[in-house]
C-alpha cells in the first residue's frame, strides 16, 4: 500500500547541503539525562567539538556540526512540542575541524571495551526515530544476556529512503558499522532484516561481506515490520514482553544510520555531526540530504519555497508515528529521519461501525475501538490509518496509556 | 407534563405491565379492565387504611392481599355475570388483579399510613391514572392493529391493519417508544 | 493555516461512504435481476425504501438533533436490502412503512449507525411479515406474475408429505435457482447476481469472508446431514442475500475472527433448524435476528484475551 509513497525519493542519491548561517543544537536530543553544555557563550567552537556531555550513564553526548561561535544557549522546541536547552551557533562557514578529534584504530583491531566508549564518546543514538543511546543499548546490564543483533533495515514508514540510500550508496560502511555494533554488543548472531522491496540493496551488502558473520532475513514490505517488536518476532521469532525491550529476550536492534554512523567516525574520528533526511511529500523534487544536526526545519534544503505560509500538514519523521509541528523554527536532531509535507485535509471523525478493520490490522493483535488492552500499543497507527470513520484510535491509545500511567 | 405522567403508574412507575401489555389489544378490554382495577384498588386503599390499627406489622402483607381478594373476587363475578364477553376478553386477568404490584403498592406505602379518606382519594386517583395509561395503549394499538375504536371501525375500509400492534411484541415496542418519548422530555425544574 | 493532528497522518482513503457505496455497487447485479424477473415492480419498490430510508434518517437527525449522516449512504443500503427481502407484489406503502421502521426504529433508535445491535433491513422485513402476513407471502412467478409457492415453501409441504430428496427438483431445477427464475423475494431468488456481488466485495475486502463461510457451510453440512439436498438449500430462499450481505453487516455482527465465525455457525444452525422443523420454510431473517442478540457475548469472548 506505500509503495507509491517510497518511490518519490528512492531514485534521489543522498545530496550533502551546505549547513546554514545559524544551528540550533538541542542538548537533549535523546532518550535519557539531557547533557550539560561544555561551551559558554561568545565562546568559539569547532566542527566535531564535544559540546554538550554529562555523567550520567543513559544520556550521548553533543558535538558542534560545524566551525563558529555560540551565540547563546536558549530553549527551543523540539518535534514532539516540549521545550529543550539548546546550543546557537554561528556558522563561520570554514567547518574548521576540531585538532582534539581522535584517531582510532583500524576497525578490525577495536576490542568490544574500546567499540563501547567510541560508541558513548560520538554521541551515537538509534537514528530510526527514538533516539536511544546505543552504548547502553551494546552494554547490557549484567542480569541480561545479549546473543542476537538485528540490524533494522526494514524500514517500512512510506516516504521514508534514508537507510534505503546509505545501504544502497555506502553498504560497505553499514556492513562495517555492523559488524563493530555485534563486537560491542558481544552479539553471537547477527542478523540484517531486509523489507523485500528493497532487495536491490542485498548485493551491495553481500559484496561487502556481510554474509562472513550475519544472516540476511527478507521480510515482506508490510508496515509496520520495522516496529522492533514486530521486527525481533519476524527474524528471530521472540516475543518481546508488552512493556520490555528487546533486550529482555537478548536482542538488540540496530539502525542503519546508527551503523554508517559507527563506521564512519571510526573512521574518520568525526562524531555523530549531521544525518541523511528524507524530504518528501506532496510537493515536487522531494529528495534525500544529508542534513548538519541543529539544522532548522525552515532551513532544511529541498523544500518547496515559501512552505511554511501554505497549507501544508509537516510532519517530522514518518508519516505514520511522526509527530506533527507547529512551527519550523525546530532543529532537525539525531533522530529525524524525515520531513514529510502533507497537504492541509481536516477530518472530523464519526461514529464506530465495528467494522473491525481496526482489530484485523493491529499487528498486536489488540481491539484499537476500545480500551482494553491498549497499554501494549505502539502507536503503529496502522488502526487508524484503516479506519473508515477516521477515528482517533492511536490518540485514545495514547490518552489511555497516559491515564494509567498517572493512575500509578 | 413529564411530572404528570409521573403520575401515571403505567409510564412513570412502570408499574402493572401485566395487564397493560396483555389486554390493551382492544379499547373495551383496557377499559373494563382499568374500571375492575380502580374499584379493586380503591376499595382495598379503603380497607387497608380502615382496618390499619388491627393489622399488625408482621402479617400485613397477607392481610393486605386478602382484603385485596375480596373485592378481585367480587369484581370477577360481577363481570362474569354481568359481562360475559368482556370476562371472555380478559379471562385469568381479571383474578390477576391481585397481584397487581399498584395494589400492593399503594396499600403498603399509602394507606397502611394513612386516613381513609386520603386512602380513597389515592386509591381512585392511581387507578384512574391506570385506566389512562390502559387506554392510551389499547388506543394506539387498536386502531393501529384493527383499525377500530371501541370495534367501530375508525379508519376507512382499505385500511390493512398492522397486525404487529396487536400482537405481544407490539405492545412491548410501544410502550418502549412511549416511555422513551417522556424520558426525551427535559425533567422539570 | 498549520495542521496539527496526531499520528498517523496518512489515511488508507477507505472510508464508511466509499464502503457503502461498494456495497450499493455489488447489490447493482441482483437488482438488474430482480427487474428482469418481476418487472418495473421491483424497480418501483427498490426506489421506494431507499428513499424512505433516507428520508427516515434525515427525519432521525432533526429529531435527535445530531449530525445527520445521509452522505455516508448506510441508509439507503438498508432500504434496498429490505426491498430485496420483500416479495413483488407488496404494496409500495407496505414497503415505505417497513423501510421507515427499518431505519428509524431498528437503527436510529438504538442510536445510529454502529450502535443498532438488530440488522436494520430484516427488522423492517420481520416488522412487515408480523404485521402483514398475508402480503408478505404472497409469493409471485417471475415474468407472469402468477401466484405461486417458493421453491423452499414446496419443499417444506413435500417434507412434511414425507416425499423424497428428488420431489424438490421438479419445483425447480438447480439452473432455475442458479438463475433466479423462481418465485421469492426481490433481490434473493438469483444466486448468480448475488455470487456477483459478493465477490466484488469479497475482492475489495468490503466484507469478511468468515461469516458467510461458516454460515453456508453449517447450513450444508446440516442439510447434507439430514438427508436433504444441501445444494438446493444453498441456492434457494434468502440464504445467499443474508449470508453475504447481511450476516456481515458490520455493526450488528462480532468483530474477531473466532467470533465471526461463531456466529455464521449459529446462524447456520438456526436456519436449518428453520427449514427443517421450524413453521416458516424459511428462517434467515429471524436467524440473524437472534444471532444479532448474541453478538455482545461473543465479543466478550475475546475481550478479555489478550
Amino acid at each position: 500500500m506505500h509503495s507509491d509513497y517510497k518511490k518519490l525519493t528512492r531514485d534521489s542519491a543522498v545530496t550533502a547541503v551546505p549547513a546554514p548561517e545559524y544551528l540550533y543544537v538541542p542538548l537533549a536530543q535523546h532518550i535519557g539525562a539531557p547533557a550539560k553544555p561544555l561551551v559558554a557563550k561568545g565562546e568559539h567552537v569547532r566542527r566535531g567539538q564535544l559540546i554538550g556531555s554529562t555523567d550520567a550513564f543513559v544520556t550521548a553526548n553533543v558535538h558542534s556540526p560545524v566551525s563558529g561561535e555560540v551565540v547563546e544557549q536558549l530553549r527551543i522546541r523540539n518535534p514532539q512540542g516540549n521545550y529543550v536547552e539548546a546550543l546557537k551557533i554561528k556558522n563561520d562557514f570554514q567547518d574548521e575541524l576540531d585538532p582534539n578529534l581522535p584517531h582510532y584504530a583500524p576497525p578490525s583491531e577495536l576490542s568490544t571495551e574500546e567499540l563501547r566508549d567510541i560508541i558513548r564518546e560520538i554521541g551515537l543514538v538509534g537514528m530510526g526515530g527514538a533516539a536511544f543511546p546505543t552504548h547502553v543499548k551494546v552494554s547490557p546490564p549484567r542480569d541480561k544476556k545479549v546473543d542476537t543483533l538485528i540490524l533494522n533495515a526494514a524500514e517500512c514508514e512510506p516516504y521514508l529512503n534514508a537507510d534505503y540510500r546509505l545501504l544502497l550508496e555506502h553498504p560497505e560502511e553499514v556492513v562495517t558499522g555492523l559488524r563493530l555494533l555485534a563486537r560491542a554488543a558481544r552479539a553471537v548472531w547477527v542478523v540484517a532484516a531486509i523489507e523485500d522491496n528493497k532487495k536491490d540493496v542485498i548485493a551491495g551488502l553481500k559484496a561487502s561481506g556481510i554474509e562472513e558473520f550475519a544472516r540476511i532475513a527478507v521480510l515482506p514490505s508490510v508496515y509496520p515490520t520495522g516496529a522492533e517488536k514486530v521486527l525481533v518476532k519476524k527474524t528471530v521469532g521472540r516475543q518481546v514482553p508488552p512493556s520490555g525491550l528487546p533486550l529482555d529476550v537478548g536482542v538488540v536492534v540496530a539502525n542503519v544510520g546508527t551503523a554508517y554512523q559507527l563506521a564512519v567516525s571510526v573512521r574518520t574520528g568525526l562524531p555523530l555531526l549531521e544525518r541523511v533526511v528524507t524530504v518528501s511529500g506532496e510537493f515536487a523534487n522531494p529528495g534525500n540530504y544529508l542534513v548538519r544536526i541543529g539544522t532548522l526545519y525552515q532551513d532544511v534544503a529541498g523544500l518547496p519555497e515559501n512552505y511554511g505560509q501554505k497549507d501544508y500538514r509537516i510532519v517530522s519523521g514518518g508519516p505514520m508515528m511522526g509527530f506533527s509541528v507547529s512551527a519550523l523554527d525546530i532543529p532537525v536532531t539525531k533522530a529525524t529521519s524525515g520531513l514529510i509535507l502533507l497537504k492541509a485535509r481536516v477530518f472530523t471523525e464519526a461514529g464506530c461501525i465495528r467494522c473491525a478493520r481496526c482489530v484485523d490490522a493491529c499487528p498486536l493483535g489488540l481491539l484499537p475501538y476500545q480500551d482494553r488492552g491498549m497499554e501494549y500499543c505502539m502507536e503503529c497507527g496502522l488502526c487508524a490509518f484503516v479506519c473508515p470513520a477516521r477515528r482517533y484510535l492511536v490518540q485514545n491509545a495514547r490518552q489511555y496509556k497516559m491515564a494509567l500511567r498517572s493512575k500509578k | 407534563m413529564r411530572k404528570l405522567l409521573r403520575l401515571c403508574p403505567t409510564f412513570g412507575l412502570l408499574l402493572g405491565f401485566c395487564p397493560a401489555l396483555a389486554v390493551t389489544t382492544a379499547l373495551t378490554n383496557a377499559l373494563g379492565m382499568g374500571l375492575a382495577f380502580t374499584f379493586v384498588l380503591t376499595f382495598s386503599n379503603f380497607f387497608v387504611s380502615l382496618l390499619r390499627r388491627f393489622i399488625p406489622e408482621e402479617t400485613r402483607i397477607p392481610l393486605f392481599i386478602i382484603i385485596a381478594v375480596t373485592f378481585v373476587t367480587i369484581t370477577d363475578l360481577l363481570i362474569a355475570g354481568f359481562a360475559p364477553d368482556l370476562y371472555q376478553a380478559l379471562g385469568i386477568f381479571i383474578p390477576l388483579i391481585v397481584v397487581n404490584c399498584i395494589i400492593l403498592g399503594r396499600a403498603e406505602a399509602f394507606a397502611y399510613k394513612n386516613t381513609v379518606l386520603a386512602a380513597l382519594k389515592d386509591g381512585l386517583l392511581n387507578g384512574v391514572w391506570f385506566t389512562f395509561g390502559l387506554l392510551v395503549l389499547a388506543g394506539i394499538r387498536e386502531l393501529g392493529g384493527a383499525g377500530t375504536i371501541f370495534g367501530f371501525q375508525a379508519l376507512p375500509a382499505g385500511y390493512v391493519p398492522t397486525l404487529l400492534l396487536v400482537l405481544p411484541p407490539g405492545g412491548f415496542l410501544l410502550i418502549g417508544f412511549i416511555l422513551a418519548a417522556i424520558n426525551e422530555q427535559k425533567p422539570d425544574a | 493555516m498549520k495542521i496539527l493532528a496526531v499520528s498517523p497522518h496518512l489515511h488508507s482513503g477507505v472510508t464508511t461512504r466509499i464502503l457503502m457505496r461498494d456495497v450499493l455497487i455489488a447489490l447493482t447485479p441482483a437488482f438488474c435481476a430482480a427487474v428482469y424477473f418481476f418487472g418495473w415492480r421491483a424497480a418501483a419498490l427498490t426506489l421506494t425504501c431507499a428513499t424512505t430510508a433516507a428520508l427516515a434518517e434525515l427525519l432521525a437527525a432533526k429529531i435527535f438533533k445530531k449530525e445527520n449522516n445521509i452522505q455516508d449512504l448506510s441508509a439507503v443500503v438498508t432500504g434496498v436490502l429490505l426491498a430485496f427481502c420483500l416479495p413483488p407484489s407488496l404494496p409500495l406503502w407496505m414497503a415505505a412503512l417497513g423501510s421507515f421502521f427499518a431505519v428509524f426504529v431498528a437503527k436510529e433508535l438504538f442510536g445510529g449507525l454502529g450502535c443498532n445491535i438488530f440488522n436494520p433491513a430484516l427488522s423492517g422485513r420481520a416488522f412487515l411479515l408480523a404485521s402483514y402476513a398475508a402480503y408478505m407471502t404472497n409469493w409471485t412467478r417471475p415474468f407472469d406474475a402468477v401466484t405461486t409457492a417458493t421453491p423452499l415453501a414446496g419443499a417444506a409441504i413435500a417434507t412434511v408429505t414425507s416425499a423424497a430428496a428428488q420431489s424438490f427438483n421438479s419445483l425447480a431445477s438447480y439452473k432455475e435457482l442458479f438463475l433466479g427464475a423462481v418465485a421469492g423475494s426481490l433481490g434473493e431468488t438469483s444466486a448468480l447476481a448475488l455470487l456477483l456481488g459478493a465477490a466484488y466485495l469479497l475482492l475489495r475486502r468490503v466484507i469478511d469472508w468468515r461469516e458467510p463461510f461458516s454460515y453456508l457451510a453449517s447450513v450444508a453440512v446440516i442439510m447434507f446431514l439430514a438427508g436433504q439436498d444441501a445444494l438446493f438449500h444453498l441456492l434457494s430462499g434468502g440464504l445467499l442475500l443474508g449470508a453475504f450481505f447481511m450476516a456481515n453487516d458490520y455493526a450488528t455482527t462480532p468483530m474477531s475472527t473466532r467470533g465471526k465465525l461463531i456466529f455464521g455457525l449459529g446462524c447456520g444452525v438456526l436456519t436449518s433448524v428453520i427449514r427443517l422443523w421450524g413453521g416458516y420454510p424459511e428462517g434467515v431473517c429471524y436467524s440473524i435476528l437472534i444471532m444479532n442478540m448474541f453478538v455482545p457475548l461473543i465479543d466478550r469472548l475475546d475481550e478479555h484475551k489478550k
